[in-house]
Protein backbone atom coordinates (compact mmCIF):
# COMPACT_ATOMS: atom_id res chain seq x y z
CA UNK A 1 0.00 0.00 0.00
CA UNK A 2 1.37 3.54 -1.15
CA UNK A 3 -0.24 5.32 1.59
CA UNK A 4 1.98 4.14 4.39
CA UNK A 5 5.04 4.80 2.97
CA UNK A 6 6.68 8.04 4.47
CA UNK A 7 6.61 10.96 2.61
CA UNK A 8 10.43 11.38 0.46
CA UNK A 9 10.07 15.78 1.09
CA UNK A 10 10.42 17.05 3.98
CA UNK A 11 7.08 18.52 5.44
CA UNK A 12 6.12 21.74 3.33
CA UNK A 13 5.76 24.04 6.59
CA UNK A 14 9.59 23.80 6.33
CA UNK A 15 10.22 24.57 2.77
CA UNK A 16 10.90 28.23 1.82
CA UNK A 17 11.05 29.97 -1.42
CA UNK A 18 14.30 29.36 -2.72
CA UNK A 19 14.89 32.63 -3.81
CA UNK A 20 19.09 33.69 -3.27
CA UNK A 21 18.16 37.19 -2.04
CA UNK A 22 16.21 36.77 0.71
CA UNK A 23 12.50 38.60 1.46
CA UNK A 24 13.17 41.17 -1.23
CA UNK A 25 14.18 38.78 -4.31
CA UNK A 26 10.38 37.03 -3.08
CA UNK A 27 8.66 39.99 -3.44
CA UNK A 28 10.08 40.89 -6.57
CA UNK A 29 9.22 37.22 -7.77
CA UNK A 30 5.47 37.39 -6.86
CA UNK A 31 5.37 40.87 -7.85
CA UNK A 32 6.08 39.42 -10.97
CA UNK A 33 3.82 36.50 -10.62
CA UNK A 34 1.38 39.12 -9.89
CA UNK A 35 1.69 40.97 -13.22
CA UNK A 36 1.49 37.21 -15.06
CA UNK A 37 -1.76 36.75 -13.12
CA UNK A 38 -3.17 39.73 -14.09
CA UNK A 39 -2.42 39.35 -17.34
CA UNK A 40 -4.04 35.86 -17.99
CA UNK A 41 -7.19 37.58 -16.10
CA UNK A 42 -7.45 39.84 -18.93
CA UNK A 43 -6.74 37.45 -21.48
CA UNK A 44 -9.44 35.18 -20.14
CA UNK A 45 -12.29 37.71 -19.82
CA UNK A 46 -11.33 38.55 -23.45
CA UNK A 47 -11.54 34.52 -24.55
CA UNK A 48 -14.96 34.93 -22.30
CA UNK A 49 -15.96 38.09 -24.68
CA UNK A 50 -15.03 36.73 -27.66
CA UNK A 51 -16.91 33.49 -27.03
CA UNK A 52 -19.90 35.11 -25.93
CA UNK A 53 -19.74 37.54 -29.11
CA UNK A 54 -19.61 33.80 -31.15
CA UNK A 55 -22.17 32.42 -29.72
CA UNK A 56 -24.82 35.46 -29.85
CA UNK A 57 -23.49 35.99 -34.01
CA UNK A 58 -24.74 32.27 -34.41
CA UNK A 59 -27.67 32.04 -36.99
CA UNK A 60 -30.62 31.99 -34.38
CA UNK A 61 -32.47 29.57 -36.25
CA UNK A 62 -30.93 26.78 -37.43
CA UNK A 63 -31.84 22.61 -38.11
CA UNK A 64 -28.01 21.84 -38.68
CA UNK A 65 -27.38 18.65 -39.83
CA UNK A 66 -30.73 17.86 -38.82
CA UNK A 67 -32.32 17.61 -42.16
CA UNK A 68 -29.39 15.44 -43.89
CA UNK A 69 -29.64 12.62 -41.58
CA UNK A 70 -33.48 12.55 -41.08
CA UNK A 71 -33.23 11.71 -45.04
CA UNK A 72 -30.96 8.82 -44.09
CA UNK A 73 -32.50 7.51 -41.46
CA UNK A 74 -34.27 4.48 -43.68
CA UNK A 75 -30.90 3.21 -44.27
CA UNK A 76 -29.65 3.57 -40.84
CA UNK A 77 -31.08 0.42 -39.67
CA UNK A 78 -32.72 1.89 -36.47
CA UNK A 79 -35.07 4.40 -35.47
CA UNK A 80 -33.42 6.78 -32.92
CA UNK A 81 -31.56 9.67 -34.98
CA UNK A 82 -28.51 9.68 -32.17
CA UNK A 83 -28.11 5.59 -32.27
CA UNK A 84 -28.05 6.01 -36.39
CA UNK A 85 -25.27 9.24 -35.94
CA UNK A 86 -23.58 7.27 -33.34
CA UNK A 87 -23.34 3.57 -34.85
CA UNK A 88 -24.13 4.03 -38.49
CA UNK A 89 -23.63 7.75 -39.95
CA UNK A 90 -20.05 8.68 -37.55
CA UNK A 91 -19.66 5.05 -36.53
CA UNK A 92 -16.05 5.52 -37.12
CA UNK A 93 -15.88 7.96 -33.89
CA UNK A 94 -17.41 5.53 -31.78
CA UNK A 95 -15.26 3.17 -33.10
CA UNK A 96 -12.37 5.33 -31.92
CA UNK A 97 -14.20 6.55 -28.48
CA UNK A 98 -13.75 2.37 -27.53
CA UNK A 99 -10.21 2.34 -28.62
CA UNK A 100 -9.52 5.19 -26.28
CA UNK A 101 -11.66 3.58 -23.60
CA UNK A 102 -9.39 0.78 -23.92
CA UNK A 103 -6.25 2.58 -23.50
CA UNK A 104 -7.32 4.51 -20.19
CA UNK A 105 -7.90 1.03 -18.63
CA UNK A 106 -5.01 -0.10 -20.23
CA UNK A 107 -3.10 2.56 -18.65
CA UNK A 108 -4.83 2.16 -14.96
CA UNK A 109 -3.94 -1.37 -15.23
CA UNK A 110 -0.44 -0.47 -16.31
CA UNK A 111 0.10 1.82 -13.12
CA UNK A 112 -1.92 -0.53 -10.82
CA UNK A 113 -0.41 -1.31 -7.15
CA UNK A 114 0.19 -4.98 -5.22
CA UNK A 115 -3.53 -6.79 -5.27
CA UNK A 116 -5.58 -5.97 -2.72
CA UNK A 117 -9.51 -5.99 -2.19
CA UNK A 118 -11.11 -2.50 -1.74
CA UNK A 119 -10.99 -0.98 1.66
CA UNK A 120 -13.84 1.86 0.87
CA UNK A 121 -15.89 -1.31 2.93
CA UNK A 122 -14.18 -3.58 4.92
CA UNK A 123 -16.60 -6.63 6.00
CA UNK A 124 -18.27 -6.05 9.22
CA UNK A 125 -18.27 -2.61 9.13
CA UNK A 126 -21.66 -0.55 10.26
CA UNK A 127 -24.20 0.19 7.37
CA UNK A 128 -22.91 -2.87 5.67
CA UNK A 129 -25.99 -4.61 6.07
CA UNK A 130 -27.79 -1.56 4.20
CA UNK A 131 -25.60 -2.05 1.11
CA UNK A 132 -26.14 -6.04 1.76
CA UNK A 133 -29.99 -5.34 1.92
CA UNK A 134 -29.72 -2.64 -1.65
CA UNK A 135 -27.45 -4.95 -3.48
CA UNK A 136 -30.16 -7.72 -3.13
CA UNK A 137 -32.81 -5.82 -4.28
CA UNK A 138 -30.88 -3.05 -6.92
CA UNK A 139 -28.66 -5.46 -9.17
CA UNK A 140 -32.07 -7.13 -10.64
CA UNK A 141 -33.35 -4.06 -11.42
CA UNK A 142 -30.06 -2.45 -12.75
CA UNK A 143 -29.46 -5.54 -14.97
CA UNK A 144 -32.84 -5.14 -16.21
CA UNK A 145 -32.53 -1.46 -16.98
CA UNK A 146 -29.29 -1.77 -18.93
CA UNK A 147 -31.13 -4.49 -21.21
CA UNK A 148 -33.77 -2.11 -21.87
CA UNK A 149 -32.01 0.56 -22.64
CA UNK A 150 -29.90 -1.53 -24.94
CA UNK A 151 -33.02 -2.45 -26.48
CA UNK A 152 -34.34 1.27 -26.54
CA UNK A 153 -31.21 2.66 -27.37
CA UNK A 154 -32.69 1.63 -31.73
CA UNK A 155 -36.01 4.19 -31.67
CA UNK A 156 -35.29 6.08 -28.66
CA UNK A 157 -32.56 7.62 -25.94
CA UNK A 158 -31.02 4.85 -24.96
CA UNK A 159 -27.75 2.70 -26.59
CA UNK A 160 -24.77 0.66 -25.79
CA UNK A 161 -23.14 3.74 -23.28
CA UNK A 162 -26.24 4.19 -21.53
CA UNK A 163 -26.49 0.55 -20.95
CA UNK A 164 -22.62 0.33 -20.05
CA UNK A 165 -22.82 2.93 -17.17
CA UNK A 166 -25.33 1.34 -15.57
CA UNK A 167 -23.81 -2.09 -15.83
CA UNK A 168 -21.15 -0.71 -14.16
CA UNK A 169 -22.85 0.91 -11.34
CA UNK A 170 -24.20 -2.28 -10.45
CA UNK A 171 -20.69 -3.31 -10.74
CA UNK A 172 -19.13 -0.86 -8.33
CA UNK A 173 -22.02 -1.81 -5.90
CA UNK A 174 -20.52 -5.38 -6.38
CA UNK A 175 -16.97 -4.59 -5.45
CA UNK A 176 -17.90 -2.36 -2.67
CA UNK A 177 -19.73 -5.02 -1.28
CA UNK A 178 -17.13 -7.48 -1.43
CA UNK A 179 -18.94 -9.53 -3.57
CA UNK A 180 -16.93 -8.86 -6.62
CA UNK A 181 -13.33 -9.80 -6.06
CA UNK A 182 -12.17 -7.55 -8.75
CA UNK A 183 -8.17 -8.75 -8.32
CA UNK A 184 -9.10 -12.60 -8.30
CA UNK A 185 -10.64 -11.91 -12.13
CA UNK A 186 -8.64 -14.33 -13.88
CA UNK A 187 -5.83 -12.02 -16.42
CA UNK A 188 -7.03 -13.30 -19.50
CA UNK A 189 -10.97 -13.00 -18.71
CA UNK A 190 -10.34 -9.34 -17.89
CA UNK A 191 -8.30 -8.78 -21.14
CA UNK A 192 -11.10 -10.12 -22.71
CA UNK A 193 -13.88 -8.79 -21.47
CA UNK A 194 -12.22 -5.52 -21.84
CA UNK A 195 -11.58 -5.61 -25.28
CA UNK A 196 -14.31 -7.34 -26.78
CA UNK A 197 -16.60 -4.70 -27.80
CA UNK A 198 -13.64 -3.95 -29.86
CA UNK A 199 -12.72 -6.92 -31.35
CA UNK A 200 -16.45 -7.31 -32.24
CA UNK A 201 -16.26 -3.75 -33.89
CA UNK A 202 -13.18 -3.99 -35.84
CA UNK A 203 -14.27 -7.51 -36.92
CA UNK A 204 -17.81 -6.04 -38.34
CA UNK A 205 -15.97 -2.87 -39.44
CA UNK A 206 -13.44 -5.11 -41.66
CA UNK A 207 -15.84 -7.35 -42.78
CA UNK A 208 -18.18 -4.22 -44.43
CA UNK A 209 -15.87 -2.86 -45.79
CA UNK A 210 -14.56 -5.36 -47.94
CA UNK A 211 -18.10 -6.23 -48.77
CA UNK A 212 -19.21 -2.77 -49.59
CA UNK A 213 -15.69 -1.45 -50.07
CA UNK A 214 -16.39 1.51 -48.36
CA UNK A 215 -15.13 1.86 -44.30
CA UNK A 216 -17.86 0.76 -42.09
CA UNK A 217 -20.77 1.48 -44.55
CA UNK A 218 -23.09 -1.76 -43.28
CA UNK A 219 -25.58 -3.55 -46.19
CA UNK A 220 -28.66 -2.20 -45.83
CA UNK A 221 -30.75 -5.11 -45.00
CA UNK A 222 -28.44 -5.77 -42.01
CA UNK A 223 -27.54 -2.55 -40.84
CA UNK A 224 -30.17 -3.16 -37.64
CA UNK A 225 -28.50 -6.88 -37.13
CA UNK A 226 -25.06 -5.59 -37.08
CA UNK A 227 -25.60 -2.43 -35.02
CA UNK A 228 -27.16 -4.50 -32.43
CA UNK A 229 -24.72 -6.96 -32.27
CA UNK A 230 -22.19 -4.29 -31.86
CA UNK A 231 -24.37 -2.26 -29.31
CA UNK A 232 -24.20 -5.38 -26.94
CA UNK A 233 -20.73 -6.33 -26.64
CA UNK A 234 -19.80 -2.09 -26.90
CA UNK A 235 -22.28 -2.13 -23.69
CA UNK A 236 -20.48 -5.12 -21.99
CA UNK A 237 -17.04 -3.56 -22.65
CA UNK A 238 -18.01 -0.42 -21.54
CA UNK A 239 -19.49 -1.90 -18.43
CA UNK A 240 -16.11 -3.48 -17.93
CA UNK A 241 -13.83 -0.83 -18.77
CA UNK A 242 -15.83 1.80 -16.02
CA UNK A 243 -15.23 -1.10 -13.05
CA UNK A 244 -11.71 -1.58 -14.21
CA UNK A 245 -10.85 2.52 -13.63
CA UNK A 246 -13.47 2.06 -10.41
CA UNK A 247 -11.79 -1.08 -8.65
CA UNK A 248 -8.33 -1.01 -10.39
CA UNK A 249 -7.28 1.75 -8.43
CA UNK A 250 -8.50 1.63 -4.64
CA UNK A 251 -8.52 5.11 -2.69
CA UNK A 252 -5.46 6.14 -0.25
CA UNK A 253 -6.42 5.01 3.61
CA UNK A 254 -6.10 8.38 4.98
CA UNK A 255 -3.52 8.79 7.61
CA UNK A 256 -2.85 12.35 9.20
CA UNK A 257 0.49 12.76 8.01
CA UNK A 258 -0.51 12.06 4.90
CA UNK A 259 -3.64 14.62 5.16
CA UNK A 260 -1.02 16.89 6.05
CA UNK A 261 0.86 16.63 3.01
CA UNK A 262 -1.83 16.42 0.78
CA UNK A 263 -3.06 19.64 1.51
CA UNK A 264 0.41 21.96 1.81
CA UNK A 265 -0.17 22.77 -2.02
CA UNK A 266 -3.51 24.58 -1.03
CA UNK A 267 -2.25 26.66 1.69
CA UNK A 268 1.19 27.57 1.28
CA UNK A 269 2.94 28.17 4.58
CA UNK A 270 5.25 31.76 5.03
CA UNK B 1 -32.61 35.42 -26.62
CA UNK B 2 -34.30 32.45 -26.38
CA UNK B 3 -33.48 29.61 -24.29
CA UNK B 4 -30.98 27.13 -25.84
CA UNK B 5 -28.52 30.88 -26.51
CA UNK B 6 -28.78 31.22 -22.58
CA UNK B 7 -27.72 27.57 -21.83
CA UNK B 8 -25.03 28.19 -24.79
CA UNK B 9 -23.88 31.14 -22.90
CA UNK B 10 -23.68 29.42 -19.51
CA UNK B 11 -21.58 26.77 -21.23
CA UNK B 12 -19.08 29.69 -22.59
CA UNK B 13 -18.81 31.04 -18.82
CA UNK B 14 -18.59 27.35 -17.86
CA UNK B 15 -15.77 27.00 -20.52
CA UNK B 16 -14.02 30.25 -19.42
CA UNK B 17 -14.27 28.90 -15.52
CA UNK B 18 -12.66 25.89 -16.07
CA UNK B 19 -9.65 27.51 -18.38
CA UNK B 20 -9.04 30.06 -15.55
CA UNK B 21 -7.96 27.13 -12.77
CA UNK B 22 -6.74 25.39 -15.04
CA UNK B 23 -4.07 27.70 -15.34
CA UNK B 24 -4.06 29.21 -12.35
CA UNK B 25 -4.16 26.69 -10.11
CA UNK B 26 -1.06 24.18 -9.27
CA UNK B 27 -3.04 21.53 -7.44
CA UNK B 28 -3.06 18.26 -9.60
CA UNK B 29 -6.74 17.43 -8.26
CA UNK B 30 -8.40 21.26 -9.09
CA UNK B 31 -6.62 21.02 -12.44
CA UNK B 32 -8.56 17.71 -13.45
CA UNK B 33 -11.62 19.18 -12.17
CA UNK B 34 -10.85 22.32 -14.09
CA UNK B 35 -10.60 20.12 -16.96
CA UNK B 36 -13.88 18.51 -16.25
CA UNK B 37 -15.62 21.68 -16.00
CA UNK B 38 -14.55 23.33 -18.94
CA UNK B 39 -15.50 19.78 -20.80
CA UNK B 40 -18.83 20.02 -18.97
CA UNK B 41 -19.31 23.86 -20.89
CA UNK B 42 -18.41 22.58 -24.39
CA UNK B 43 -21.12 19.72 -23.73
CA UNK B 44 -23.30 22.43 -22.86
CA UNK B 45 -22.76 24.35 -25.79
CA UNK B 46 -23.12 21.81 -28.22
CA UNK B 47 -26.28 20.88 -26.62
CA UNK B 48 -27.50 23.89 -26.82
CA UNK B 49 -26.85 25.12 -30.09
CA UNK B 50 -28.36 21.49 -31.50
CA UNK B 51 -32.01 22.90 -30.65
CA UNK B 52 -32.20 26.18 -31.97
CA UNK B 53 -35.64 25.78 -33.68
CA UNK B 54 -38.57 26.11 -31.01
CA UNK B 55 -40.42 22.78 -31.47
CA UNK B 56 -38.36 20.97 -33.74
CA UNK B 57 -36.32 17.96 -32.95
CA UNK B 58 -32.68 19.22 -31.78
CA UNK B 59 -30.03 18.15 -34.27
CA UNK B 60 -28.63 14.77 -33.62
CA UNK B 61 -25.27 14.88 -34.52
CA UNK B 62 -23.81 17.36 -31.90
CA UNK B 63 -26.02 15.04 -29.24
CA UNK B 64 -23.83 11.76 -30.37
CA UNK B 65 -20.65 14.24 -30.04
CA UNK B 66 -21.34 14.96 -26.75
CA UNK B 67 -22.18 10.74 -25.68
CA UNK B 68 -19.01 10.44 -27.37
CA UNK B 69 -17.20 13.25 -24.88
CA UNK B 70 -18.61 12.11 -21.96
CA UNK B 71 -17.61 8.79 -22.02
CA UNK B 72 -14.30 10.19 -23.09
CA UNK B 73 -13.85 12.42 -20.16
CA UNK B 74 -14.94 10.18 -17.00
CA UNK B 75 -12.54 7.57 -18.65
CA UNK B 76 -9.59 10.03 -18.68
CA UNK B 77 -10.30 11.90 -15.53
CA UNK B 78 -10.36 8.36 -13.97
CA UNK B 79 -7.43 7.84 -15.72
CA UNK B 80 -5.74 11.00 -14.48
CA UNK B 81 -6.72 10.58 -11.06
CA UNK B 82 -4.67 7.73 -11.34
CA UNK B 83 -1.40 9.42 -12.58
CA UNK B 84 -1.98 11.70 -10.03
CA UNK B 85 -2.04 8.76 -7.62
CA UNK B 86 0.86 7.61 -8.57
CA UNK B 87 2.71 10.88 -9.13
CA UNK B 88 1.52 11.59 -5.27
CA UNK B 89 3.03 8.27 -3.99
CA UNK B 90 6.25 8.78 -6.18
CA UNK B 91 6.97 12.21 -4.71
CA UNK B 92 5.25 13.26 -2.35
CA UNK B 93 3.87 15.87 -3.85
CA UNK B 94 0.18 16.88 -5.41
CA UNK B 95 0.89 19.70 -7.53
CA UNK B 96 3.72 19.35 -10.93
CA UNK B 97 5.66 22.22 -9.66
CA UNK B 98 6.38 23.14 -6.03
CA UNK B 99 3.99 25.71 -4.32
CA UNK B 100 5.95 27.16 -1.70
CA UNK B 101 8.37 28.13 -4.54
CA UNK B 102 6.09 30.60 -6.65
CA UNK B 103 3.29 32.80 -5.28
CA UNK B 104 3.32 33.86 -2.01
CA UNK B 105 -0.55 35.33 -2.88
CA UNK B 106 -1.75 32.08 -3.98
CA UNK B 107 -5.39 32.50 -2.39
CA UNK B 108 -6.35 28.63 -3.71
Amino acid sequence: MTSNKSPTTEPASTRRPKSSSGAAGVREFAAEIGFARVAFNLLVVLLLGLLFWTVLDLPPQSAGLHAKVKAHMHVSGVASPITAVLLNFRGYDTLLEIVVLLLASIGCLILRDAPQSHPALAPGRPGKWVLDGMIHVLIPVMLLTAGYLLWAGDHAPGGAFQAGAVLAAAGFLLVLGNRMRFWRTPEWLLRLSLSFGMIVFVLVASVVTILTKNLLQYPENYAGILILLIEISVAGSIGCVLITLFAGHPPVTRTPAADQLWHSNDEPKE
Amino acid sequence: MNQPTWYALTGVILFSMGIHAFVIRTHLVRRILAFNIMGSGVFLLLVAIAHRIPGAAPDPVPHALVLTGIVVSVSFTAFGLVLLKKIYAKTGKTALIDPTESTSDQTN
